[in-house]
């Protein structure tokens, strides 16, 4: 008898709008977000902004 | 996060070391300490915030901020170096355990009071112990970010404010900061800055066409207008934080002289029923304004239906409507060869003629069709242009009655200040006039306000329509194109995520209104219900017939009403933190968070009626609960529920040395029928931390 898959849980209009946004564009948002994770409690964050033009010029090329 | 222990080192009026072990267990997690008004409830409060944040966490009503070391002890003339203030807190946060100390000696404190020594040391839980200075600091706020320590930590008096329509964008944000949407704002927030989306744009600019170029530089100028509109409102907003503050800190001490006290009580309960007919007023020209917009043009109609009707009336008369007979009826005949009645139709015979004849008054379905159409319009404007009628009579009824209740309400506050500003009393004349000067500046900041957020409007719309023309340039060289590619893909970014932050916002506040709702019905026992209107304003609304068959209104909020409003909000949004893992979200490893929940003087504007509830269940929503409370605060409803419930595990009491303190009313206090002393005459003031049973 074939396995029944476990059903994929529903997603939500947020994770919807990810989805459907382009590559490259999901790429970069998940690279920054990483980072931002890290500093977002700090009230400078002088080198994030770096990161996010190296992020956007890695992916974009 | 679970607060342990609290030890204090000669922290403003706490000489010597004193500590508070605070309430841990799952059911009796509430930790009380007692103290009558200045025997250091704020100062406790106070500590915490110094020992998270430092200097900047300390709340905007604690005094003399720069002054913590115990005046007496600051002013024995030991050396500077080493007379010190020092605040430890022990707390644990996912197993792992944590001690931090927060100190400053004499010398640090006269030469910069924000100039502290942080120590942070941690025990894992598997047993791993280190301590990182240099990360102490950022490793603390990560743990409890300083955005949502005044969620957490706060005056209860002064909580209220989260329920009036102006700041519903403290409500936004403390969703943001508790539920783990900060990340998405501030990333977006990074993607505009200068540094960014600056640099991008000045790359395209430097390869770009005359055009292109023109419109970034159209976009810069609308970035930097917005930017300080943006500057000018926050800073307008807590002009008027500060404004409401003082007037309410006029209307306290209106309300402490006996003389004052019913003038001020009354005045409160106008206000209170001037904001509810503001309201009223706004909804009842809302409904105007769309009842017009919808059905408005009913009423310019009506000649045209009755002309319509007559023109149809007159036909039908004719019996030119309806057609008699369809003409693809006469023609499938006519096809057919044959008629109804058998006869065959020959052309060219009399028979045929005659069927054809039918043909010249014929119509067909669809004219049928258009004129059943035609007579259901006619009557549905006839109909609606009378109900159209009846609800704007009705609607500029109510709204007349609205105004003329207001006035009278205006005209009644008028009274009461006249009365108040020609005491003879100079004291009482200051401060209403000093209120009266504060009043008409909380209009032009309200007024400036609200300028503001229409011009960030407009330039928000502007500015989109220049990115969107940016965004569709065509660039022709190599680098351009790039530089292009880059430009839109961070607009596109920004978007993502604002539309993002938008959806989660949207579907935690529906989460989050159950949340409140369930809670707030368990407080208030009438026929209201607490809601997060979709413009994030806190709301507690009724319905004018109890069938529940007219639309909802809002309910005017006294000040208890809000800062029920408010802790409910608040105890919601700890409870939704608890269980945040639980709810669909885009962000990835957002654990639930504990957080606790400490307040000075919740109880202080709420009616007795609320007291209970709160009392109540306040301390299920939460995992940890300390309150600092006074005895008038504390004994009777808040009393009786807390020991009923068998909630407190912690039990303290302020107890104050000094020589001026001769209310003998005060000397001792009754806490579960026994009494305490809780005042003692001595040369030293200061205040001691008694631990009682609990």
């Amino acid at each position: 008898m074939p396995k029944k898959s476990a059903p994929k849980p529903k997603l939500t209009r947020s994770q919807k709008a990810f989805q459907s946004a382009p590559e490259e564009v999901r790429e970069m948002v998940k690279r920054i977000l990483q980072d931002e994770r890290e500093v977002m409690h700090l009230k400078t964050r002088p080198k994030i902004h770096a990161k996010i033009l190296e992020h956007i010029k890695l992916v974009i090329r | 996060m679970i607060l342990e222990r609290l030890i204090l080192t000669n922290f403003r009026q706490f000489l010597g070391r004193q500590e508070i072990i605070f309430a841990t267990g799952k059911k009796k997690n509430v930790t009380l300490v007692h103290g009558e008004n200045g025997f250091g409830k704020t100062a406790l409060l106070n500590a915490l915030l110094w020992g998270f944040y430092g200097y900047d966490g300390l709340t905007d009503d604690f005094e003399h901020k720069a002054t913590l070391i115990n005046e007496g002890l600051a002013a024995s003339g030991g050396d500077p170096n080493d007379l010190e203030v020092s605040v430890t807190i022990q707390f644990t946060d996912d197993r792992d355990q944590y001690t931090l100390t927060r100190s400053q000696t004499l010398a640090k404190q006269q030469a910069n009071p924000k100039d502290t020594k942080l120590n942070l040391d941690v025990k894992r839980a598997d047993g791993q112990s280190f301590s990182d200075l240099k990360r102490d600091q950022l490793q603390l706020e990560s743990l409890m970010p300083r955005g949502i320590s005044r969620y957490l930590f706060f005056n209860g008096e002064r909580i209220d404010h989260l329920a009036m329509a102006k700041n519903a964008s403290e409500i936004t944000d403390a969703i943001y900061q508790m539920l783990g949407l900060k990340l998405l704002e501030t990333t977006i927030e990074d993607l505009g800055h200068q540094n960014v989306r600056g640099r991008l744009n000045k790359e395209l600019k430097d390869y770009t066409d005359e055009s292109t170029s023109e419109l970034l530089g159209q976009e810069e100028e609308l970035e930097e207008k917005i930017q300080a509109l943006k500057m000018r409102r926050e800073a307008c907003c807590e002009e008027q934080e500060a404004v409401a503050s003082e007037i309410k800190k006029i209307g306290a001490k209106l309300e402490a002289d006996k003389a004052t006290r019913a003038l001020q009580q009354e005045r409160e309960r106008l206000e209170t029923e001037e904001s509810g007919l503001e309201q009223r007023s706004v909804t009842f020209t809302t409904r105007l304004g769309e009842t017009i917009a919808d059905s408005g043009f009913t009423l310019f109609a009506q000649e045209l239906a009755a002309r319509g009707r007559e023109i149809s009336t007159q036909l039908r008369r004719e019996g030119k409507i309806p057609a008699r007979v369809v003409n693809s009826f006469v023609e499938e005949l006519l096809n057919a060869h044959r008629c109804i009645c058998g006869c065959e139709l020959v052309e060219g015979t009399d028979a045929y003629e005659k069927v054809k004849e039918l043909l010249e008054i014929a119509g067909d379905q669809q004219f049928n069709h258009a004129v059943s159409a035609l007579d259901h319009a006619i009557g549905v404007i006839e109909g609606q242009a009378q109900k159209t009628r009846n609800l704007l009579e009705d609607l500029t009824k109510e709204r007349l009655e609205v105004t003329k209740a207001s006035e009278e309400v205006r005209e009644q506050l008028a009274e009461i200040h006249a009365k108040l500003s020609s005491r003879d009393d100079e004291a009482v004349v200051d401060l209403e006039n000093k209120r009266q000067e504060l009043q008409l500046k909380q209009r032009e900041l309200d007024q400036n306000e609200g300028a503001l957020r229409r011009d960030l409007e407009d330039y928000g719309g502007e500015l989109e329509s220049v990115v969107r023309q940016i965004k569709a340039s065509k660039q022709q060289a190599k680098e351009a194109k790039l530089a292009k590619r880059r430009v839109s893909a961070l607009h596109d970014a920004k978007d993502l995520l604002q539309t993002i932050l938008d959806q989660e916002l949207e579907d935690l506040r529906a989460i989050l209104n159950e949340e409140i709702d369930s809670h707030f019905r368990k407080i208030i026992d009438r026929a209201y219900w607490a809601e997060l209107s979709k413009d994030y304003v806190l709301k507690i609304r009724k319905r004018l017939d109890p069938s529940g068959s007219t639309s909802p209104i809002d309910v005017a909020q006294s000040t208890g009403q809000r800062q029920l409003t408010s802790l409910v909000f608040i105890a919601s949004l700890v409870a939704l933190a608890r269980r945040r893992a639980e709810i669909p979200t885009i962000l990835r490893g957002l654990d639930g968070g504990e957080y606790p929940m400490v307040m000075d003087s919740p109880f202080g504007q709420l009616g007795d009626e609320f007291r209970s509830g709160v009392a109540k269940w306040i301390p299920s929503l939460a995992p940890q609960v300390i309150l600092f409370v006074s005895s008038s605060q504390y004994h009777g409803a808040v009393d009786e529920q807390l020991e009923t419930a068998g909630r407190v595990g912690r039990r303290y009491l302020l107890r104050y040395f000094g020589s001026n303190h001769g209310k003998s009313d005060h000397r001792r206090i009754r806490i579960q029928g026994k009494l305490h002393p809780q005042y003692q005459q001595d040369d030293s003031e200061r205040t001691e931390l008694v631990e009682l049973d609990s």
